[in-house]
C-alpha cells in the first residue's frame, strides 16, 4: 500500500538510457505502488526502467506511435484519472503508474471486409453490434491520449457514417485505453480500424491519376527506358542524372514543361 | 443496483429506492392491466400485488416482464401515480446487471442487425443487454 | 419562398439519417417553404433511445446531455434563442424528459455535469416538428400554403406512444385523445380518419426478441384503421413506421389481411410536402415496403408541382 513512510528505494543506475542530466531534481513516483525517487525529466518508459524495470519484449517504439505503452495513473491527492503513453509523457511528482499492456478486445471477423458484397454502414452494425449499447458517456474520448473524440466516430459508425467516422479515429494508435473504460464493453480500437479498412477499400474515391499511370505502366510503357537507363555505365548513368531537368519549386501546375519532352 | 434477495423485504425497499416508485400505494383498480398491450402474465396489477405480498422471487423471476414494450399506457392511466412500467424495468434491471442479458448480441442474425432501425437496435439493448 | 429563413438548430437522431432518410429530407423541404431551415448542429451523438424509466439511472441521462451541450453551444454561438427541434419520436421523448428530470431536480444536472466534464446550463427548449407547425407556423397559416388538393385521400393519424407519454414530462397532446396530426392533417386538406387504434403500441423494440407480437400489435391498428375506412396512415415515428410498415408487407396479400392495395405508411412531412407542391423525388418513397404511388396517384394527377 501506499505509504509515505515507507523507505525509498535507490536503485543502481542501469544501462546507458537511465543516466540522470547532471544536476537534475529528484520527485517521488509509484510504480506497482511501490515509491521510487527518479529524475524529474525523464518520460515515465525511462523513469521506470531508472528504476530498474526492463521492457523486454513488445513494449515499444518510444515513439508515440505504437500504443504498447498505454498507461493509466493518478497524482497523489487527485480522484481523477489520468492516461498517457509512457514514452511521450514526462513523470509528476505524486504520479501512481499503472501499465496496461493489453486489455482484451472484442476483435471481430474481419474476412471479406475489403468486397464490397454490403454497404459498410451496415456491415459495420453486424460485425460490432454492440456499438449500439454506447450510453453515450465519453469516457472513451476522455481517456484517449492521442485526443480523438472517440465518442464521436462511435456515434458516426451508429448512424451509418462510415467514412466519417474513419476520418474521426484517423489518429488512432490502438493502445486500448478507451476499452478498458468503457462502461458498455465496446472495442472501439477495432470498430475504427474496420471502419477506416472498409472506407479506404469502398469508399474514399480513387485517384485518377494514380490508375492511369499504373495501367500505363503495366502496358510496358517504361520498359523501354528502364533497359536503356539498365545498360548504362556508372559514368554515363551519373552524367544523364545530374544534368537532368527538373521541374522548379513551387511552379504552377501545368505552366512548366521540359524541353526534352521524347520521355513523357 | 445490488439487492439482496435473501431478505425479501430488504429487496423490496431497495427496488422502491431504485425505481423511484411507492409501490405500497397501488391499490389494485386493474386499469394498467386493462390497457396493456404485451401479453403479460402474471400481468402488471398482479405482478405489483406479488411484490406487495413479499413473493419477491415470483415478480422478478417471470417470463412476463421480458415481454414489456415500454409503451407507458399503465403509467399515464394508474390514479395513484404508480408506474407499473418503471417497477417492471427495475425487475429487468436485476437481471441484466447480474450478467444476466436477455439477448445474446452476437447471436443476432445478420440480418437482422443490417435492415433493423437503429432506435429498435438502442433500445432494444438497453432493454434485454 | 419567403427570404430570411428562421434558423433552427435541429437534432437528427440515428434512425433519420439511414432508415428514415425520407423523414430528413421531406421535413427539411417543407421547412424552407414554411419559412425555417433547420441546421443540424455540428456534433451530437445518439440519444440512447430510451429514457431509463428507474429513477437511479443516471447513466441514461449522458446522451441527452451531451446533446443538450451541444445545442447550447450551437445556440449561443449564433445568439439565438436556444431551441433544439427533433422529428424522431424517441429522440424527443429522450431529450424532453431529461430536460424535465434536470428541472425538476437540479442536483441531476450538476451530477451529469460533473461526469461529462461539460457544462450545461439547462437553457435548451426541445421541440418536435409537429409542435413547431402548431405554435409558431400555426395550422391556418399552413392550410393557406397547401397547393395541392388532399380531399381525395383517407388518412388516418397514427400516434404512437413516446410521442405522447408521460403527459406531465412531455406535454405535446393528451394521450388518450390527442388532436395535433388530426388537426394537422385536416389543415393539409386530407379527409381525417379518426379511428382508436391511433394510440396503440405498435411493438416498439419487441422486434429485436418477440417479432411474432410486432406483427400481431401492427396488424391489430392497420385493421383498425382500414376498417374505419382508411387509405393511408401518418406517423412521427421511424420505428413506428418500420414496425407497421413491414408487418404489412409481410402479411400482404394474405387472405385475413387487408385488401389487395395495402396502406402505405407516411411520414408527416412526406405527405406534407406532397401537399406544398413540393418535389418528392428525394423523400425516399421508393423504400417503402408498401408503395405509397397508388394512394397519392389521387393527388398527383395535377398540374402542380413535378410529376412523379
Amino acid at each position: 500500500m501506499l505509504n509515505e513512510n515507507k523507505p525509498v528505494n535507490h536503485v543502481a543506475m542501469v544501462g546507458d538510457r537511465t543516466i540522470p542530466p547532471k544536476d537534475a531534481r529528484f520527485i517521488e513516483i509509484y510504480i506497482m505502488g511501490q515509491r521510487y525517487k527518479v529524475p524529474e525529466t525523464l518520460t515515465i518508459l525511462k523513469a521506470m526502467e531508472y528504476a530498474g524495470y526492463q521492457f523486454k519484449r513488445s513494449c515499444g517504439c518510444r515513439g508515440g506511435i505504437c500504443g504498447a505503452c498505454g498507461t493509466f495513473y493518478r497524482i497523489l491527492g487527485d480522484h481523477s484519472i489520468y492516461t498517457g503513453l509512457a514514452c511521450q509523457t514526462v513523470v509528476e511528482p505524486g504520479m501512481i503508474l499503472a501499465q496496461t499492456p493489453f486489455f482484451p478486445p472484442n476483435r471481430a471477423d474481419h474476412i471479406g471486409i475489403l468486397d464490397d458484397k454490403m454497404p459498410p454502414d451496415e456491415h459495420i452494425a453486424t460485425l460490432y453490434p454492440e456499438i449500439f449499447r454506447c450510453v453515450g458517456c465519453g469516457t472513451c474520448t476522455r481517456t484517449c491520449p492521442m485526443g480523438i473524440d472517440v465518442m464521436n466516430y462511435v456515434a458516426l459508425f451508429k448512424r451509418g457514417d462510415v467514412l466519417e467516422g474513419a476520418k474521426v479515429s484517423f489518429d488512432c494508435i490502438m493502445c486500448g485505453l478507451c476499452v478498458v473504460r468503457c462502461p458498455a464493453n465496446i472495442t472501439q480500437m477495432e470498430v475504427g480500424l474496420a471502419g477506416r479498412r472498409m472506407a479506404a477499400t469502398q469508399l474514399i474515391p480513387r485517384s485518377e491519376v494514380t490508375r492511369k499511370r499504373a495501367e500505363q505502366v503495366r502496358a510496358g510503357r517504361y520498359e523501354a527506358m528502364l533497359a536503356e537507363l539498365g545498360q548504362m555505365d556508372r559514368e554515363k548513368l551519373k552524367e544523364r542524372y545530374t544534368s537532368r531537368e527538373r521541374e522548379p519549386n513551387l511552379s504552377e501546375p501545368g505552366e512548366w514543361m521540359p524541353k526534352d519532352q521524347s520521355h513523357l | 443496483m445490488q439487492i439482496n434477495l435473501q431478505s425479501n423485504q430488504s429487496a423490496f425497499g431497495e427496488l422502491e429506492l431504485a425505481t423511484g416508485e411507492i409501490i405500497s400505494d397501488c391499490y389494485q383498480c386493474g386499469k394498467c392491466t386493462a390497457g396493456c398491450p404485451a401479453s403479460m402474465d402474471p400481468s402488471p396489477s398482479v405482478l405489483i400485488h406479488f411484490l406487495q405480498l413479499g413473493l419477491f422471487d415470483k415478480a422478478v423471476n417471470s417470463e412476463s416482464i421480458w415481454n414489456c414494450m415500454g409503451c407507458l399506457t399503465c403509467s399515464e392511466r394508474c390514479p395513484k401515480n404508480v408506474s407499473p412500467a418503471a417497477i417492471v424495468e427495475g425487475l429487468k434491471r436485476i437481471h441484466l446487471n447480474n450478467l444476466q442479458p436477455r439477448v445474446i448480441l452476437h447471436a443476432l442474425g445478420q440480418e437482422f442487425l443490417a435492415n433493423s432501425t437503429q432506435q429498435a437496435v438502442v433500445s432494444g439493448f438497453r432493454k434485454f443487454v | 419562398m419567403p427570404e430570411n429563413l428562421t434558423h433552427v438548430p435541429y437534432y437528427p437522431g440515428c434512425s433519420l439519417k439511414t432508415k428514415a432518410l425520407g423523414y430528413e429530407r421531406s421535413a427539411m423541404d417543407c421547412a424552407k417553404t414554411l419559412g425555417f431551415e433547420m441546421h443540424e448542429i455540428a456534433t451530437w451523438n445518439c440519444c440512447g433511445a430510451s429514457y431509463p424509466l428507474t429513477k437511479d439511472n443516471l447513466m441514461g441521462l449522458a446522451a441527452p446531455t451531451n446533446i443538450l451541450v451541444e445545442a447550447e453551444q450551437h445556440c449561443n454561438e449564433r445568439q439565438i434563442d436556444a431551441q433544439l427541434i427533433t422529428l424522431c419520436s424517441f429522440c424527443y421523448n429522450a431529450l424532453k424528459r431529461t430536460d424535465f428530470a434536470f428541472k425538476e431536480d437540479s442536483a441531476k444536472l450538476e451530477t451529469l455535469n460533473a461526469f461529462l466534464e461539460r457544462k450545461y446550463q439547462g437553457s435548451v427548449k426541445v421541440l418536435h416538428y409537429l409542435e413547431y407547425l402548431r405554435d409558431v407556423i400555426g395550422f391556418d397559416n399552413l392550410a393557406k400554403l397547401v397547393k395541392r388538393d388532399m380531399s381525395n385521400i383517407r388518412v388516418a393519424p397514427y400516434y404512437g406512444c413516446l410521442l405522447l407519454k408521460p403527459k406531465k414530462e412531455i406535454g405535446l397532446d393528451d394521450p388518450e385523445e390527442p388532436v395535433i396530426l388530426h388537426d394537422f392533417l385536416e389543415a393539409i386538406g386530407c379527409q381525417v380518419i379518426d379511428f382508436p387504434g391511433q394510440v396503440d403500441c405498435c411493438g416498439s423494440y419487441l422486434i429485436m426478441r418477440n417479432p411474432e407480437k410486432v406483427l400481431e400489435l401492427s396488424h391489430n391498428i392497420l385493421q383498425e384503421a382500414n376498417d374505419y375506412g382508411a387509405q393511408a396512415l401518418v406517423t412521427a415515428c421511424p420505428l413506428c413506421q418500420s414496425n407497421l410498415d413491414q408487418s404489412e408487407g409481410e402479411r400482404h396479400g394474405s387472405d385475413h389481411f387487408l385488401g389487395v392495395q395495402g396502406m402505405p405508411i407516411f411520414y408527416f412531412t412526406q405527405l406534407l410536402a406532397v401537399a406544398l407542391g413540393l418535389d418528392t423525388e428525394q423523400h425516399q418513397f421508393e423504400k417503402h415496403c408498401i408503395d405509397p404511388k397508388s394512394v397519392l396517384s389521387a393527388c398527383l394527377d395535377d398540374d402542380v408541382g413535378e410529376s412523379q
